[in-house]
């Protein structure tokens, strides 16, 4: 932002940019910015799903959902399971996709990091459905999962109960977002990781640094601008999670454990009819990805000054 | 590409054990799906699981090496609307992600590189709807479609998702390092800012443009809960639809579901082969630019 | 600029002319929802062609969504004040519907009936009971169904049972299931006998009212006689993955692997008779299979069995008149055709003439069927049923896989039933 006020930018210029814009805020607007304001409007009524008269109730639903059981789904037992998941799947995944991006990188051919990279975003390309359907068959008490199990714990006829534990049933739905978005997050990293000039590195080398003081001195800060939009991205994809937990829930699964916002959402809203406080509940979720979102921002505070 | 010289040793090796054990866990899944999809739920629930069906199993008189690939594309009601079902998730995956990436690069090169007024309030509102999850807008959104009577139609499945917020955050991310000099070299030149825009910034957002791309594609392809709700009719349905549909009365004929599974996931996969010369090849795009 | 607005402008083209144009051009369309059934399917699809055929006017648009699904699209459909002109749904599903005003009342007149009394005489007692108000009656029966015990004997052979000796109470089911079912280590492999799991309004309850327990007490409070639901909810924690490990809810379901005679027992309906001949015609027809009464425990207080369910035809309230009347008239029309219903897909529309025919009599097990309804209650299908189903599915499987204790379970159910119904 520093770079563009060494150049004085004309007013007409300004124009442009903001004429630049438009397309999309009119799509936003109709399909975004109304409904979000509608649903914002939603919770400060008691409206129902089926019936068309409403009256503003002002802040009951919120006082509701964060004082009562809401018919044994409470949205504290929602904000756990939401963060327990956002928890368990974002940090490991911006670690671990780092990792292997940095790895990939260190590989002597192109052709090996190419082959690799395709495998890896492999799960991406299947759709969620596809992917439920295989995870389930996997995680059957007979599939290949309790087999494996098994096999790495040296145990024998262990059911490890992958889709029923409470515990179990949140390790599984991390696996399997951890599988499906792995690919994705390595491809971003290593787009960053490009993007580094290999002058840097040479330079690095030549003044004798070793490749774990060259990775902690200078490949992590610069590629901060990357790590910001990975990381604010993948919690925000966390966080909204559904279709997983969803899916495991219509196979079967115990609804608790895996209760996340989204999910305790689409249930009161449309279930069980309650629309105001099912709005009121999305309204949280909008303040807590905000505040995470205004976290990761201080922490990446400098990332946008990045200079080569 | 080596930018860390070194010699090869147990660094290297732990590496490459490393990289081989997140291989056989994003890739053994879909060769499950691959081989489940040719045998019946005895043999996939089977234990131990054999990866490959024993000979004499396709030789039987009531099965062919095709059985489930044959229930999967006739479905339930053996109107075989799969391949119909499957244009439809095409043309709304292509048309969206085609529309994003125009509209969000113009979106986001409009917030990198232009200092109007109220433009942290654009951006800012334009990120907030990355915060609200769908299953609250979901009805308000149908209101919007059905009042606009897009119903059961292309429009009603494609327009809501013609520009994501996402897309605008990354080639906005991505344009704020793009070097203003080439712009106002540009300019100097008489370029037109649209021109500029068109000539210059599109093309130089390559490897962006693949990512960007190929996620919303991907989005698209997998959206479910939206053309549940718009999309009633047989043939406006789409892919995801009609597994689900599929797996309700055929969920104890594991073979056959994982046969449409894998069907379902052909063209992703074709498609994404063959355009993984853009996709990968844009950190070296990138990385040119840069260097 | 000109490249850029040709692109934009070009993928608007291709959209608008992708768009499919409009509808049919016959005066009503009726629009009708229902869930997925293959063997219905076939026979709605032809009743629908004659219907047409008859009424050259009406053109009807039969749309079919997986039965989880059916409800929550017909829901939000309507909270968009949108929605199916015709659609069905079973009884727990529509005192909701009722309360909200978005359901049709029946138009006699295009339904073929000259006055209200007409009409419900020609049904059984009671089979409006779920669809009537003050107002009138919103609804008209596609079926009704009560669930027996399905039995595959050569299963039962296999494992040294003699299949003559059906199991009649929930304790030698139990046993039984044990005996059938087969393990490796304590990986379950094959179960011999499974619950219908989300519709525990259908089985477990009357499991509850067995014991002597009620949903509601004569007073009014929920979950009357705490014993009763502790000790029905004991049971299910022991056939559990916790208890003895039979089944559980993440399984696939008992009815449809019974067809492949992947299970040795299962509850349903007189329909799972025509789904099995559709699916496995070489086991329907070599008899061995059978239905035994819904079991009881040993020491049951109350001698009820499976509690039968309806399904109701309704309108749309905001649909135009002509169409609700069209829809209305194809509702009747599939009524009409009851016969067909029972003997191609062995469903029964609780009409008088068909609860008496030959041909419900002629039905292997009929008479099963009938003896069970005798000693039946119906099915809770008060304000909010759907959602206290709902509930009491969470307390079973909160017991039966997260090991809440019964006690605390049932508390739980108590205080969020009656916070729902506040």
């Amino acid at each position: 932002m520093k770079k563009n006020k060494v150049y004085s930018i004309e007013q007409q210029q300004a124009r442009w940019g903001f004429l630049f814009t438009v397309p999309c805020l009119i799509f936003f607007a109709v399909f975004s910015f109304y409904p979000i304001i509608y649903a914002f409007q939603t919770s400060f009524t008691d409206r129902q799903v089926l019936s068309r008269n409403y009256d503003y109730v002002g802040l009951e639903n919120y006082v509701y959902i964060f004082t009562k059981n809401n018919g044994g789904f409470p949205l504290s037992n929602s904000i756990r399971a939401t963060l327990i998941f956002t928890i368990g799947t974002f940090i490991p995944m911006i670690i671990m996709s780092l990792i292997i991006a940095t790895f990939l990188m260190q590989l002597r051919r192109d052709k090996y990091r190419g082959f690799f990279q395709l495998m890896y975003y492999m799960p991406a390309v299947l759709s969620s459905v596809v992917a439920a359907a295989i995870w389930m068959i996997i995680f059957d008490p007979r599939g290949l999962m309790n087999q494996v199990s098994n096999f790495i714990m040296r145990s024998s006829g262990v059911d490890y109960n992958w889709l029923v534990d409470p515990v179990m049933l949140q390790v599984s739905t991390i696996i399997i977002y951890f599988w499906k978005y792995i690919g994705y997050f390595v491809i971003l990293f290593i787009t960053g990781l490009a993007a580094i000039p290999s002058t840097i590195y040479e330079a690095a080398t030549v003044d004798g640094s070793s490749r774990w003081h060259t990775f902690w001195k200078i490949t992590l800060p610069l590629l901060k601008p990357t790590t910001a939009m990975v990381s604010i991205m993948a919690m925000l994809q966390c966080l909204k999670t559904f279709s997983t937990q969803f899916m495991l829930y219509q196979g079967g699964s115990p609804r608790a454990p895996i209760d996340v916002i989204t999910m305790n959402i689409y249930f009161t809203g449309i279930r069980n009819g309650r629309l105001g406080r099912a709005s009121a509940m999305s309204l949280v979720l909008f303040v807590i990805m905000l505040v995470f979102t205004y976290l990761q921002l201080v922490a990446n505070r400098s990332s946008e000054d990045v200079e080569y | 590409m080596n930018k860390f010289v070194g010699k090869v040793g147990i660094v290297e090796i732990l590496v490459w054990i490393f990289l081989i054990l997140v291989f056989l866990f994003t890739v053994t899944p879909i060769v499950f799906m691959v081989c489940a999809s040719f045998m019946d739920s005895r043999q996939i629930l089977a234990m131990p699981f054999h990866w490959i069906p024993s000979s004499d199993y396709f030789t039987s008189a009531d099965r062919t090496f095709f059985t489930n690939f044959v229930k999967a594309i006739m479905g339930n009601n053996e109107n075989a609307t799969f391949f119909r079902n499957m244009f439809n998730s095409f043309v709304v995956a292509i048309v969206d992600s085609v529309t994003t990436v125009l509209l969000a690069s113009l979106c986001g090169y409009g917030l990198a590189k232009f200092n109007f007024k109220g433009r942290n309030i654009v951006f800012m509102s334009i990120m907030a709807t990355m915060m609200i999850p769908f299953e609250a807008i979901m009805i308000p959104l149908y209101m919007v479609v059905s009042g606009m009577d897009l119903m059961n139609s292309y429009r009603g499945l494609i327009l809501p998702f013609m520009v994501s917020a996402f897309g605008v955050f990354q080639m906005r991310q991505y344009l704020l390092t793009f070097p203003s000099e080439y712009l106002d070299a540009a300019r100097v030149d008489g370029l037109s800012e649209p021109r500029i825009y068109s000539s210059i910034v599109l093309p130089n957002c390559k490897p962006v443009i693949a990512t960007l791309g190929i996620l919303s594609f991907r989005n698209q392809w997998d959206n479910l809960l939206w053309p549940l709700l718009v999309a009633q009719r047989e043939t406006m349905k789409t892919l995801p639809q009609y597994i689900t549909q599929f797996s309700e009365e055929k969920m104890t004929d594991e073979g056959a579901m994982m046969a449409c599974a894998f069907l379902a996931s052909i063209p992703m996969i074709i498609l994404f082969f063959a355009l993984s010369r853009y996709f990968l090849g844009g950190a070296a795009v990138y990385d040119s630019r840069k260097g | 600029m000109i490249r850029v607005k040709a692109e934009i402008i070009i993928s608007l083209l291709v959209l608008i002319l992708l768009s499919s144009c409009g509808g049919k051009d016959a005066s009503v369309s009726v629009e009708y929802w229902t869930h997925e059934d293959s063997s219905r399917r076939e026979l709605e699809t032809s009743l629908i062609e004659r219907f047409e055929e008859e009424n050259p006017d009406i053109d009807v648009v039969r749309i079919e969504y997986e039965s989880a699904e059916l409800l929550d699209m017909i829901v939000s459909a309507f909270a968009a004040g949108d929605g199916p002109d015709l659609f069905n749904l079973p009884s727990e599903e529509i005192p909701d519907l009722l309360t909200g005003g978005v359901l049709s009342e029946i138009d006699l007149k295009a339904a073929g009936y000259e006055s209200e009394a007409n009409l419900l005489d020609e049904y059984i007692d009671g089979a409006f009971d779920t669809v009537t108000t003050a107002e009138g009656i919103y609804g008209l029966p596609l079926e009704y169904t009560n669930w027996c015990l399905y039995i595959n004997r050569n299963l039962f052979r296999e494992a040294g049972l003699n299949p003559d000796n059906p199991p009649s109470t929930w304790e030698e089911v139990m046993a039984v299931s044990e005996i059938l079912s087969e393990r490796d280590g304590s990986v379950l492999i094959q179960r011999g006998f499974d619950f219908r799991y989300p519709y525990y309004l259908s089985f477990f309850v009357p499991m509850v009212m067995q014991l002597g327990g009620e949903l509601f007490s004569p007073d009014g409070g929920a979950i009357y006689n705490d014993e009763a639901w502790e000790k029905a909810l004991s049971f299910m924690k022991e056939w559990g993955p916790l208890g003895r490990n039979l089944g559980s809810p993440t399984y696939e379901n008992a009815r449809t692997l019974f067809n492949s005679e992947g299970i040795a027992m299962c509850l349903s309906g007189l329909y799972q008779e025509s789904r099995l001949e559709s699916q496995n015609p070489a086991f329907f027809s070599s008899g061995e299979w059978a239905v035994a009464p819904f079991p009881v425990f040993e020491d049951t207080v109350c001698d009820v069995s499976a509690s039968p369910y309806f399904h109701y035809f309704m309108v749309n309230d905001s649909s135009d008149s002509p169409t609700k009347s069209a829809a209305w008239r194809l509702a009747a029309y599939f009524a009409d055709h009851a016969e067909e219903y029972l003997s191609e897909i062995g469903l029964i529309m609780p009409l008088k003439r068909i609860m008496s025919s030959e041909l419900l009599n002629d039905k292997p097990f009929a008479s099963v069927f009938l003896s069970d309804l005798e000693r039946s209650e119906e099915a809770y299908d008060g304000v909010h049923a759907s959602s206290i189903q709902t509930l009491i599915g969470d307390a079973v499987e909160s017991v039966m896989l997260r090991s809440v204790p019964p006690e605390k379970a049932v508390q739980a159910l108590r205080s969020s039933i009656e916070m729902l119904l506040e």
